[in-house]
Parts: C-alpha cells; structure tokens; sequence
C-alpha cells in the first residue's frame, strides 16, 4: 500500500482577482497526523474545502490515487470531515443525526462506537438543540469518525472543548492513528498540535512555507538559551554586538541560538567582566518554531 | 440518490413543525367539512368536496414555505456543508431534497383526499352522489379525481420556480418572504392574463399561463382562452419546470462550489 494517502499538486485558487492558493503542492501520508498551521486567512479552510470537493481549484488532489473535484467526489466515501463548526440538526438527537450519517450494513454499531468513543453515550438520546458548544463540537468530531474513514480533516477540533475533552480527543485521534487512520488537522491551539501531530504545513497568504516532520521544525536549529549574570545589560550589549538576537525581560536574558555550538556565546560573555550564574536551554516550541519559519 | 433521499424524507419527518402540520391539516378539513354540512347556503358542499375543503390552499402556502427555506434553513445552521463534503455530487445533494419535497407534496396531496373521501361518506352522501354524471360525461368523482390533480399540477410547477428562488437566499426571512410573493403575484397575475392573452398573442407562451394546465386538463374548453393546446400547454409546462430547476441547479452549483 502506497504510504502517501493524499497527493496535492500545484494547487491555486482564487477570489475574483485576488489568489489565495499560489500553487501549493503537498502530501498527506497514511497513518500519519498532520498539522496545517497558519494565520487566520492564511489559507487553511480553503485547502480543507479544495481537499472535500467543495471549492473549484486549478491543480489536481489525488485520495489513494483517486482525482477529488468539485465534479468528482467518488473518492470522499473513505474521508471524514468537520470544517468551521459543526452543522447540527437541532430536532435529532445526536444518535438519530450519526445513524443518519452513518452509511453501511452495521449503521448501529458504528454509532454506538463512535459514541462510546467519544463519552457521548451520556446525552447521545437528547436533542442536539440543547448542546453546549464543548457537546456541539464533540458532535462534529463524531460525525468526521462515524464512518470509520481513511483520511479525516478536522477544521480547529479543539474549539469549545474543556482539558478533559481535548485530552480524551487527544487520546481518540492517537487511537485511530495507531489504526492506520490519516489527520489533517487545523488549529491556532499549537501546544496541542504539537502534542498529536507527526508531519507540519505551514502556509502564510496561501504561499506553503513549510511542510516537513515535526521534529524537522522544531529542529530548525533555532532555539532559545535563558541566562542570568550579575549584569544582564552588559551581557545583553555583548551578545547583541556578537550577532545574537536577545532579549531582555525581568531580568532574564534569552537569546537565540542557530547551531548546538555555545562556544561563541560563552566566548561574547566571559570576554566580559561579568559573572555567569545560570545558563540553561529553552527547548523549541512549534509556536516558536512556526514564526520563525514564516519569519516573524 | 436513494440513500439521501431516504435521509431527507427522514429529516421532514422528523421535523416538529411537519408534525404539527399534519394536526392542523387534518381539524382544518374536518372543521371546513363541518362548516360547509351546515352552511350550504354560504358554500356549495359540491364546490367545497370538488376543492378538497380548501385543504390544497393550506398545502399549497405550506409547501411554498418549506420548499423556499428548505436549503436557507441548512444554511443557517451549517448542515448544508456537511452534505456537500460526502461522496455525493453537488447536484445530487440538491435533487434529492426536491425529490423528497415531492413526495412529501404528493402524500400531503393524497392525504388530503383521502380525508375528503372519508368527510363525503360521513357527511356528504346523499347530498353528493358520486357516481353521477355530470353535463361533461365524467362523473362526480372522476371530475373530483381531475380537480384534485389539476391543482396539484399547478402547484408543482409554482413550487419548480419557488425551488429556483430557494437557491438564492441564505436568509430564511428573505426567502420565504420571496415564495410568498411569488404565489399571489402569480395569483394575480393569472386573473389578468387572459385579458392580455387576447391584445398580445405572444403572453400565451409565459410560463403565468401553464400554470392553467390543471384547469385545461378537467376543461378542455379552457383552450379558447389560454390559446394553447393541451399538448402545447403540457410541453410549455415540462419545459418551464425543467429550465427552472436547471437555473436552480446552476445556482447551487455556483454558490456552495466557490
């Protein structure tokens, strides 16, 4: 089985005059959880809806070797997907909306998988009207998974859900990973991103900045150093002149390095007369890690 | 297209307000029925039981109001989104929800004679003999059988071009707003038309005169003034229907494709 599950080639979109996709070319592999990170109206939601068939596109996006189009959805039977906010019919209860839903032979056992999956067993009889936002999102995840799909895309998953239910999603999205099953999930929540996902895009004004593993990012060789001297300002003028970026904060300098080398920091600081107290290493953090990719 | 179809027919079902509609349908029929047993002088019992009580008006209102909200609704509540992403073209998505509005058209239709059969035994039996003739040839009832499917015809091509509309607004208001206007503009204009039909020849062709295809249908004497015949009017009629709901497609393709 080819490791790639979707294959997205050249693809552009525009608004009018206005381009919003410049020719991005992607994969997704299969197994594999994959974070699109970027700015509110970087993008994102766009390639969502390109990848369901949803939006015209110029450029091609093959699922398991299958064309998806606007004109062609054959291939969507094996997708899963929740984009902007979960559309629920408030008359239904949520085991009347996935069943629904649900396409097959074994249409209530998928439910009640599903359901027992994501703890809605509780309020899985009430009307969907009644929801909070946490229940109504939970909801929505629900119906990306209730067909049991090969490639699920879920647009911000974490909004409106408490701790709990973002660990419990957590531990589900690792569940059907370890199942072969494919994310490709959005969310401006990067701690999160970071905790689940394997492979990172990054796209800034629909131009695609990064897309690599996550391990690849974070190791971009940018990361910060935190150290603290008897004087912090000389300290901060020394590195600064040695071609650090520093910053100084209440009293903690933090400077960012490019390599693993600290033999030139340490050279910049003990040229000085000034007294080392504590030098430690801030490790990178996708947050960090995705603003330097776009720049910022 | 089987499959969603089935999924929208469950999803009017399951609509509380279809529900309370069914309630309402059947004491308004009951109640007209009642009415009409005591009052024959105000309303004729024959013209009441040949209109089904007034019941295809009630229908009529609301099916236009359901038809012209039905995808604003999905809109609004983010559904409509969640129907597009699945293995189903665009166009099927849409053709299963008019399939399903008629059939829910038809039922409601058939219900409502139903109901009107069961008010003539109770009620109307000997005032309305059903199995005699009438000056045309037909009887009581196959004028009746023609009446009822006379007005249904009507309707469906009225709510072929509520559909269209339907496609364009988001808002709920504006397009049931929309649909209303629609049936008394077409109301009106209907009246009317005749009259012009006899100045401009050309109005004939205007789909306002195929909505008369019910009344030529049980009166083929209609034919002096709408100027068309039945074959003229039924093609009129198909073609009207078929390039309102192509426009409609077109436009949902348009609009949830951008």
């Amino acid at each position: 089985m080819d490791s790639t599950v979707l294959s997205a080639s050249h693809l552009k979109k525009s608004f009018g005059q206005k381009e919003v996709l410049h020719n991005l070319s992607f994969d997704l592999e299969r197994g594999k959880v994959t974070a699109l990170i970027g700015e509110n109206g970087a993008g994102k939601t766009t390639i969502m809806k390109t990848i369901l068939g949803i939006s015209e596109f110029s450029g091609s996006i093959e699922l398991d070797k299958q064309s998806v189009s606007v004109h062609d959805h054959r291939a969507l039977d094996s997708v899963g997907a929740l984009i902007e906010y979960p559309g629920l019919y408030g008359y239904l209860t949520a085991r009347e909306q996935l069943t629904l839903f649900a396409t097959g032979n074994d249409k209530k056992g998928k439910v009640d998988d599903v359901l027992n999956k994501l703890h809605m067993t509780g309020y899985a009889d009430q009307k969907t009207a009644s929801y909070s936002l946490g229940m109504r999102q939970k909801m929505g995840i629900a119906l990306a998974l209730v067909n049991k799909p090969m490639l699920v895309i879920l647009d911000e998953p974490m909004n409106g859900l408490d701790p709990k239910a973002n660990k419990e999603l957590r531990d589900l999205i690792a569940e059907e990973k370890a199942q072969g099953v494919s994310f490709l999930i959005s969310s401006h929540i990067l701690t999160e991103l970071q905790k689940i996902a394997d492979d990172v895009i990054v796209i800034d004004k629909g131009n695609l900045i990064f897309a690599g593993t996550m391990s690849q990012i974070l190791d971009n060789g940018k990361h910060f150093i935190e150290i603290q001297t008897d004087k912090d300002e000389v300290a901060q003028q020394a590195l600064t002149e040695a071609g650090y970026q520093t910053d100084l904060d209440q009293g903690q300098l933090r400077v960012l390095v490019k390599d693993d080398s600290l033999n030139h920091l340490l050279t910049a600081l003990l040229d000085q007369d000034l007294t080392i107290k504590r030098i430690y290493e801030q490790p990178a953090d996708l947050e960090t890690s995705v603003f330097n990719a776009i720049g910022e | 297209m089987g499959n969603l179809v089935k999924q929208e027919i469950y999803k009017l079902v399951k609509r509380p307000t279809l529900t309370y509609f069914w309630g309402f349908l059947l004491v308004f029929q009951i109640a007209a029925a009642v009415y009409v047993s005591h009052n024959p002088q105000v309303v004729n019992p024959q013209k009441a039981f040949l209109g089904n009580f007034f019941v295809p008006a009630m229908i009529a209102f609301f099916m236009i109001s359901l038809c012209s909200t039905t995808l604003s609704t999905e809109i609004q509540s983010g559904t409509l989104k969640s129907l597009l992403y699945r293995k189903y073209s665009v166009y099927q998505v849409l053709i299963s929800k008019w399939l399903s509005l008629l059939i829910y058209t038809i039922t409601l239709y058939v219900a409502g004679m139903i109901i009107s059969l069961v008010l003539h035994w109770m009620m109307f039996q000997k005032t309305i003999p059903l199995s005699v003739q009438l000056p045309g040839g037909h009887s009581f009832l196959q004028v009746w059988a023609l009446t009822s499917l006379g007005s249904f015809l009507s309707l469906i091509f009225l709510l072929t071009f509520v559909l269209l509309i339907g496609t364009l607004f988001t808002s709920s208001t504006a397009a049931l707003v929309a649909g209303i206007a629609t049936y008394f503009i077409t109301s009106i204009f209907n009246q009317l038309l005749f009259q012009f039909i006899i100045q401009h020849d050309w109005l004939k062709w205007t789909p306002f005169n195929m909505m008369n295809i019910g009344d030529q249908i049980m009166t083929p004497s209609m034919s002096e003034v709408t100027h068309l015949s039945l074959f003229e009017m039924s093609a009129g009629y198909l073609v009207y229907a078929v390039l309102f709901l192509g426009a409609g497609l077109i436009i949902f393709r348009r609009r949830n494709t951008r």
